[in-house]
């Protein structure tokens, strides 16, 4: 698999999924099932698909991952999306840890911090260097669900020490880094301040434990991270203050994760045309027929590639259709998921089985955060009309 | 070597694949060995079952149902998982649901196997107001078994609009506006309500209306959710109210009476205030054209409402205010009020209003509303950083809203300090309550998102009432007919009668066809009603 020269509009495109499908149905679905049961971690898959340019697509500058600035291409969404569902429908487990992957480069890009840019993050958009975020934590408690896990003290140099435990963050290992967000102390209560960085796993006051096994997810390296005076300074800060740069970045992070719900439904889908030839004459029996599921499938990709013209847009209607295209894929994963395995009997309930690893992978899509109930809870508080107090 | 394309087979026991193009290397069999030559003795590595229980796998879709019969099952299972709202009664929820199962009891007697188990999902109303429960009524009335589900915003209390413009002076609190509350009106109409429910998407290959309580499937989907009252330029939403629904008019009256309790009773001030405004009125009235530097007085004076917008609803509001005993400033782009209305009209009501504490403004373009607190001018931006459950770069608005609600002790006193409007020339205007009303604007979003046409509305069929999308209608305030927007109370019972007899299939379908006719409009400036033609 060569890296791409040249960005050459549908051209490329074509050929980044080509070269996508052919690493997904290949080296990936051959390591599937002992990402899934023995946890093997498939670290030479993803750095596979940064080399061929699949982490890249979304970045602002596409000359990160072997693009010309002569052909003009700014980052491209949908492509990052589609890459990452043609993952998923092999293995839901990796199309999550490209997404960590995909929305870390996105806050060390969106940062403009140059320490975070030029070479690490070249390195980032390739793959040569791994990444990953543990924003879960802050997202909810911005949502107001949740408390801050991570404090930040302010050191006398200016820097900030943190402290605190971040239950689980996927997709890390010895040379990874994630970004975080912690609380900062003695802010004045009615003038909370945060701020947010990128955390090195090999970097002092960072310990990574071990964490309780997930279902489905027990290849994604997930490790509790445990921070004891872990330096923030310059050189790895991506905001301060944190909420605007949440606020522009919100629906970006959000929209690129539907690549994972439609991924893991077109794999459920594949999977009932498997059996329709030997079992079609029973299976017509059931709901949630594949050529259904298809086309609302296609409808609800449709709706993902327009948002995804403006990923970076801030108002409160394009925020509420981001966060209902994610609920939505969560909501067809799940029926897809489910359909699938109903489709297929006794056979999809080998634990060799791609289509119960499917179901499994279905219920990880809709509770990996924002799960459906943060979903819809925030669309609920973004619907409200604002009247004065 | 060959040419002949390397073919796939699929054990029936449990699925595996066998591929020539792979082969079963562990098996011995390399790359390429056709299933012809696998030995006799293979078994399937999975499974163990022996070669024998190998068949051609079909690769092509072309067995799968069509698309007709597949697709009119799309919404059976998601309709199953919405829950109803916890304000429909258990005994009509237990009662839809009966009707239901007994219909799909009914219906899957006759179903043929390739076209599975067909529920009629029936018709989905999005928004409860006066469209949206007029065709609820109108559909029950044709049919007693069709299922109807009924999506609101709010509780779906049901009310009368243009009560809004006079409740003030009739004394009427805001709690007696509803004459049927939203659970009560569904239990006899048997309809399900999805009350305090927001609609997020449509999704047309599935037919299901996406909300955040779930997707519900429809068979007719029919928008009735109106317009929402436009924001002004220059004017905070957090700090206007901006009076379109029930909702909103409980939270002005609520305003009005916090102002109340704290400036006193209002009744023993009001002769006072009139005789105050009366003057500044007669003053306004001559002095209309002068150089705002002139009027000294009109920073001075701080009157309970600032309201901007002398429309229809503007006028009408000031007007029950102002009989109402509260002193108000109106305030208007153009040089009088009611600029739809004849210019003799217009004067003839500010002569009406002479007796009353109204003062009307004219050419004021608003630039910006700030808080005052205890007499300074507080500015927006500084004071949103307060409530640390809520990102407010998301939505400064709203979050300053909450702030206000839910985490700012200081609220009241901001009340206590007015509110300051700055004109675009310069002109101040301080009052205790802000009220917008520059119009209504249709949300285009879900329009946008379903494929319908946006014109200034849902653009409609003036026939037919069909938004050209199948088996979808709008009705009321969200549609618009040939770019206009239909804004009026009287035509909606004609819409939804002609909606329910399309849906239900009466007069052939067709219904009578919708007069577009607009009836004359009532404007309810009660010290001087008028009537402006259509």
């Amino acid at each position: 698999m060569n890296a791409p020269r040249e960005w050459a509009g549908s051209v490329f495109e074509h050929d980044l999924i080509h070269a996508v499908q052919a690493i997904a149905r290949g080296p990936l679905a051959e390591l599937a099932s002992d990402i899934d049961r023995k946890g093997t971690y498939p670290e030479s898959v993803l750095r596979q698909l940064g080399a061929v340019g699949a982490l890249g697509a979304h970045h602002d500058d596409r000359t990160l991952v072997g693009g010309s600035v002569a052909s003009g291409a700014g980052a491209d969404f949908g492509l990052a999306i589609r890459a990452m569902s043609e993952v998923s429908q092999v293995c839901g487990a990796t199309g999550f840890m490209m997404w960590c992957h995909l929305v870390c480069g996105l806050y060390m890009e969106q940062s403009g911090n140059p320490q975070l840019g030029g070479a690490w993050l070249a390195a980032h958009a390739r793959g040569e260097r791994l990444g990953a975020t543990g924003m879960s934590n802050p997202m909810k408690t911005f949502a107001g669900i949740e408390k801050f896990l991570l404090k930040a003290r302010r050191q006398p140099d200016g820097s900030y020490a943190i402290q605190g435990t971040l239950p689980w963050v996927s997709n890390l290992g010895p040379d990874h880094y994630f970004g975080a967000v912690a609380q900062v102390e003695d802010a004045p209560p009615d003038a909370p301040r945060e701020i947010m960085f990128i955390a090195c796993c090999d970097a002092p006051g960072i310990e990574l434990r071990d964490c309780p096994s997930f279902s489905a997810m027990e290849g994604t390296n997930t490790w509790a991270v445990r921070f004891k005076d872990y330096r923030v300074d310059e050189r790895n800060c991506v905001a301060d203050p944190v909420r605007p740069f949440i606020g522009r970045i919100r629906g970006a992070f959000v929209l690129l994760q539907t690549g994972m719900g439609l991924g893991v439904t077109q794999g459920a889908i594949n999977s009932m045309w498997q059996v329709e030839s030997p079992l079609g004459h029973v299976n017509e029996f059931l709901e949630d027929r594949p050529d259904a599921l298809q086309a609302e499938l296609d409808e609800l990709t449709a709706r993902i590639m327009r948002l995804a013209r403006t990923p970076y847009a801030t108002d409160t209607e394009h925020l509420i259709e981001v966060l209902d295209v994610r609920a939505h894929a969560s909501e067809l994963s799940l029926r897809a998921a489910q359909s699938a395995l109903l489709h297929a009997g006794a056979r999809g309930y080998l634990m060799s089985s791609d289509v119960q690893r499917r179901v499994r992978e279905s219920h990880f899509v809709a509770i990996v955060t924002p799960a459906i109930k943060h979903l819809r809870r925030e669309i609920a508080r973004l619907s409200q009309p604002v009247m004065p107090a | 070597m060959s040419t002949i394309e390397f073919r796939q087979f699929i054990c029936r026991a449990c699925g595996l694949i066998y591929d020539e193009a792979v082969g079963d290397v562990d098996s011995g069999l390399a790359p390429g060995t056709r299933f012809d030559d696998i030995p006799e003795d293979w078994s399937c590595p999975l499974c163990g079952v022996t070669k024998a229980d190998f068949e051609p796998m079909v690769t092509s879709q072309g067995t799968a149902l069509p698309p007709a019969a597949a697709g009119a099952m799309a919404g059976f299972s998601v309709d199953g998982s919405v829950q109803a709202s916890a304000r429909v009664s258990t005994r009509v929820a237990a009662r839809v649901s009966t009707r239901v199962a007994a219909r799909m009891s009914a219906k899957s007697s006759q179903a043929s196997p390739a076209g599975g188990l067909k529920q009629r999902a029936g018709v989905v109303i999005v928004g409860a107001g006066t469209a949206g429960w007029t065709l609820a009524e109108q559909l029950r009335a044709r049919s007693a078994e069709l299922p109807i589900t009924l999506v609101s915003a709010c509780t779906a209390d049901r009310y009368d609009k243009p009560r809004l413009s006079v409740a003030l002076h009739q004394g009427l609190s805001a709690a007696d506006l509803p004459r049927e509350t939203g659970a009560q009106a569904a239990e006899r109409l048997g309809v399900r309500l999805l009350a305090n429910t927001a609609v997020s998407g449509i999704s047309m290959a599935s037919r299901t209306l996406r909300t955040t309580r779930g997707a519900i499937a429809f068979d007719d989907l029919v928008l009735a959710h109106g317009a929402h009252a436009r924001s002004c330029d220059g004017l905070p939403d957090a700090l206007t109210w901006r009076i379109n629904d029930l909702a909103s008019y409980r939270g002005l009256r609520a305003a009005l009476e916090r102002l109340e309790r704290r400036e006193g009773v209002r009744t023993q001030q009001t002769a006072e205030k009139a005789e105050t405004a009366k003057t500044a009125a007669e003053s306004a009235f001559i002095v209309q054209r002068a150089e705002p530097s002139l009027l000294p007085w009109k920073t001075d004076a701080i009157t309970d409402v600032i309201l901007v917008g002398a429309g229809l609803v503007g006028c009408e509001l000031a007007n029950d205010l102002a009989l109402a005993g509260y002193s108000v400033r109106l305030l208007e782009a153009g040089p009088r009020p009611l600029p739809m209305a004849k210019p003799e009209q217009s004067q003839a009501l500010l002569k009406a209003w002479s007796d009353l504490p109204l003062v009307f403004e004219g050419g004021v373009t608003v630039r910006s509303a700030h808080r005052r607190v205890h007499g300074h001018v507080q500015h927006q931006g500084r004071n949103q950083d307060q409530n640390q459950d809520q990102i407010h770069t998301l939505n400064q608005d709203q979050k300053h809203a909450q702030n206000h609600r839910q985490a700012n002790p200081r609220a009241a006193s901001d009340d206590a300090g007015g509110i300051e409007l700055v004109a675009a020339d310069g002109r101040c205007f301080v009052g205790r309550v802000l009220v917008s009303a520059v119009g209504l604007s249709t949300p285009n979003r879900l329009a946008l998102q379903a494929g319908l046409r946006d014109d200034n509305g849902i653009a409609v069929d003036p026939y037919t009432l069909s938004t050209g999308v199948p088996g979808v209608h709008a009705l009321g305030d969200c549609i618009s007919i040939n770019g206009q927007p239909q804004r009026f109370i009287e035509p909606i019972f004609r819409q939804a009668r002609l909606i329910a007899d399309r849906i239900c299939k009466m007069d052939g379908g067709q219904g009578g066809l919708y007069n577009t006719a607009l009836p004359p409009i009532r404007v309810k400036t009660t010290s001087l009603p008028l009537t402006l033609a259509a």
